[in-house]
């Protein structure tokens, strides 16, 4: 074998190393019960409104994803509908042994959290809106604060 | 002119490869749910105010998930439902993915003597499958 074809055979071999070795990266990212976050609360008023209004406007609230939240999502004193999301980073290297580079971001991005009076009328609503962010390229600082809504305003009576 | 030739099919070969393992990728999970909405169809068969707590059994085919008792006496039977689809797209060195998830709930209150006096289920949508993870 003269030198020139070594070299294209060595390069190649390296390029094919490369492409074994660094298998990439990936962009992951899940949505839990999106549809919370175009739920519409404005119907809902305080001391009127009961949890047979809400149950039958908006369904039952949608239960927890496993192993993600285990709080009850319904009681007599409040429900609740959350719509979670999670994004996830990961940087794999090699193919028989994955290195764990995976960064991962989950939070509760739309969530209503409805309180009732002992009888059965709407105490509050409560809505909190927030953001998750691709870690590590986004820090944690460039996340937005929380947006929370509060009806009636003020708190409860 | 023979190293050319031997570029080329080095490079063509990498190119295929390439393409033959990069692609698409699709996953399904199912929780309880035996067909498409089939627990919130079962639940259309329920009557308020006159299934009893066997018929309700027999309609739904299984036992609640959950039984919350009220302060009243009644109880809240809740039966829940998944489905999760995953949609990917990987070009070797950069893959995208997404999850769409949706989880469901049908409550059907019982009255202290065993009859359902009403049933609640929200109205199931079909979840898209989509790959791109960087949409609002």
């Amino acid at each position: 074998m003269n030198t020139s074809l070594r070299h294209i055979f060595v390069a190649h071999l390296a390029a094919w190393s490369m492409l074994f070795i660094v298998s990439g990266c990936t962009f992951h990212k899940s949505v839990i019960n999106d549809e919370v976050r175009h739920m519409d609360t404005s119907f809902i008023r305080p001391n009127e409104t009961t949890a047979h209004d809400i149950v039958m406007r908006l369904g039952p609230p949608p239960p927890p994803p496993d192993n993600l939240q285990r709080e009850k999502v319904f009681t007599e004193d409040f429900l609740r509908y959350s719509c979670i999301e999670t994004k996830t980073t990961r940087f794999e290297i090699g193919y028989i042994l994955i290195l764990p580079f995976a960064w991962s971001d989950t939070q509760a991005i739309d969530e209503i959290l409805v309180e009732f009076n002992p009888d059965r009328t709407v105490r509050n609503v409560v809505r909190t809106q927030r953001e998750t962010r691709w870690a590590p390229l986004a820090s944690e600082e460039s996340r937005a604060p929380a947006k929370t809504q509060r009806t009636p305003k003020g708190g409860t009576r | 002119m023979r190293r050319r030739a031997i570029e080329c099919i080095c490079i063509t070969a990498m190119l295929m490869a390439m393409m033959a393992t990069s692609g698409c990728m699709w996953s399904r999970v199912r929780m309880n749910e035996a067909e498409n909405n089939d627990m919130v169809l079962r639940s259309q068969k329920v009557q308020s105010g006159q299934t009893r707590n066997a018929d309700l059994l027999r309609i739904m085919g299984t036992a609640p998930n959950t039984v919350t008792p009220l302060r009243d006496g009644r109880q809240l039977y809740a039966y829940h439902v998944a489905d999760s689809k995953t949609k990917g797209f990987s070009l070797i060195l950069v893959s995208f993915a997404k999850t769409n998830s949706r989880t469901d709930s049908v409550f059907f209150l019982m009255s202290p003597n065993g009859v359902v006096e009403a049933a609640y289920r929200g109205k199931p949508e079909n979840i898209p499958w989509e790959w791109w993870p960087f949409d609002e």
